[in-house]
């Protein structure tokens, strides 16, 4: 743990954005969800929610595409990343329980010949392992053209915890994967910093409205912060209690750099 | 812009179970408090939730004794069981603690918010003007509007919401003045923009959970919030303040 002084944290404790640093929110959606109700869900409220705190760039797969609507969601962000150049990076989000032929032709569609820069996997939502065979087109296709792959990860889930991720990493040597949560729980968080040592290309995503004291700077000492990587999932909830964890962390402020923004733009190649 | 922030929700003393990331002393939760700008906290002893809560609070009102920006909540219960006083016997435990708010912990205490159980403590509590504090895991939004339409004076803060709430809790906040969301968790996508709107700027106090989470996730939704500084301020301290039982002082 660092006691230096935190240039970031004075900031931000003075009310000022984060201008100046890049911050790239790695793990956000977008639009309604079902089970409660989400003010402004759209890229337009996303945008003015950014615009409070400092975040640069938000990469999105919208709430559609990780339920029952991967067409509609792929759609939704890439006409928020038409609409807002600049602030969104585009999930092509995939349903396992589709066709091979129209999973391919997402693929082909958005991530190919269109604006989406990145994958997002839901297996908890879609209730397919992630390991699964459907998913092997996904993965196949990640690899071959190195495309960093966002996955949903929670201790305990069969489908998606985070130990899984180190055979698959080892399979698919090309691609970037982002566990998202890290593991969601205070064991999942573990579990993911015990995976990340076994495959070099798993990243620690903080996104998460529980994130208790001190898991941040475990998951920087375990890892260190050049694998870890700031996300809020928003509009599912509010970003920027998210800004205020990683800025009054008690690390260096160059991790922080590295794991508000500088980490993202290397593994998005930005 | 300097906005001040008094935490309503610390926790003091040694926890049964804490992570080791969390297990801070209490010199530990000061200097944390210090370090990140909270410069007063409204806090409970551990040992009155997770042990025996007239020992917790004797702990906390020494405590507190020592420390004056931190002020003391008791924990209660109720009174059937002759463990706590009740009616003016309460208010004047409460006053020579120094206590200026209750908490109730009623799962892990084995009772229920009720009348049968709480109506005669919420009569003198509401009253009287003590603000009581609870987190919504210990009860639910349908308890919650049976206790306010019983005791429509009592202030309630419900602590640790989460963000999936506004269905339920916007048909009571419009009901009852005394209901209040405490900020740690209520992590709604512009949800404290939403509240101040409809419901205006006093229904919002600011808490952390500290020492079990970190201050600044707390701290940075109201500093970034798209309401002006007046409002944050209530925000962060003067929703508090105001609501705090000044009996303790007379």
């Amino acid at each position: 743990m660092s006691e230096e002084r935190s240039r970031i944290w004075e900031a931000v404790r003075a009310g000022e954005k984060l201008t100046g640093e890049l911050v790239i929110d790695c793990h956000t959606h977008m639009g309604p969800w079902k089970d409660f109700h989400i003010p402004r869900p759209w890229a337009e409220g996303m945008v003015f929610a950014m615009d409070t705190c400092g975040i640069d760039l938000a990469a999105s797969a919208p709430h559609a595409g990780i339920g029952p609507a991967e067409e509609l969601g792929n759609e939704q962000i890439r006409q928020a990343v038409e609409d807002y150049p600049g602030r969104f990076l585009g999930y092509c989000s995939l349903n396992p329980h589709r066709p091979e032929a129209a999973i391919r032709g997402e693929l082909d569609k958005h991530v190919l010949r269109g604006n989406l820069k990145a994958i997002k996997l839901h297996p908890s939502i879609h209730a397919y392992p992630v390991t699964g065979e459907r998913y092997r087109p996904v993965w196949e296709f990640a690899n071959e053209h190195s495309v960093p792959v966002l996955v949903h990860t929670w201790e305990g889930d069969a489908r998606c915890r985070p130990s899984l991720f180190a055979e698959l990493g080892k399979q698919y040597p090309n691609v970037d994967m982002l566990l998202g949560h890290a593991g969601g729980t205070c064991g999942g968080m573990d579990e993911s910093i015990e995976v990340a040592h076994k495959w070099e290309r798993l990243y620690l995503d903080l996104t998460g409205s529980l994130l208790p004291r001190g898991m941040l700077e475990r998951m920087v000492n375990g890892v260190g912060a050049e694998r870890v990587l700031f996300g809020t999932d928003m509009p599912f909830v509010d970003g920027r209690p998210q800004i205020g964890y990683v800025a009054c962390a008690r690390i260096p402020d160059d991790s922080k750099r590295l794991i508000f923004g500088l980490n993202a733009k290397r593994i998005f190649r930005l | 812009m300097s906005i001040p922030f008094f935490d309503c929700n610390v926790m003091f003393g040694p926890r049964s179970a804490p992570r080791p990331e969390s297990a801070l002393s209490d010199e530990e939760i000061l200097e944390e408090l210090a370090r990140t700008g909270v410069e007063r906290a409204l806090f409970v002893h551990a040992w009155a939730k997770e042990y025996d809560p007239r020992i917790g609070n004797e702990q906390a009102a020494e405590w507190a004794a020592a420390h004056p920006n931190l002020t003391p909540a008791f924990v209660l219960l109720p009174e059937h069981t002759d463990e706590l006083p009740a009616g003016d016997a309460l208010l004047g435990y409460l006053a020579a603690g120094g206590a200026q708010a209750v908490w109730l912990y009623p799962k892990p205490h084995g009772y229920g918010l009720g009348e049968a159980w709480c109506g005669a403590m919420f009569g003198t509590l509401a009253e009287a003007g003590v603000p009581v504090l609870i987190e919504l895991d210990q009860t639910s939004w349908g308890e919650i509007d049976g206790v306010l339409g019983k005791h429509p004076a009592l202030n309630l803060i419900v602590c640790r919401t989460g963000y999936r709430i506004t269905r339920w809790a916007y048909p009571l906040l419009a009901r009852h003045a005394g209901l209040r969301i405490e900020t740690s968790f209520f992590e709604q996508h512009l949800g404290i923009e939403a509240v101040v709107e409809k419901f205006g700027a006093d229904r919002l106090v600011f808490g952390t959970g500290l020492p079990a989470y970190d201050s600044g996730g707390a701290i940075t939704p109201i500093l970034y919030a798209a309401i002006d500084d007046a409002d944050k301020r209530r925000l962060a301290t003067g929703n508090l303040e105001s609501i705090l039982w000044k009996g303790a002082r007379a």
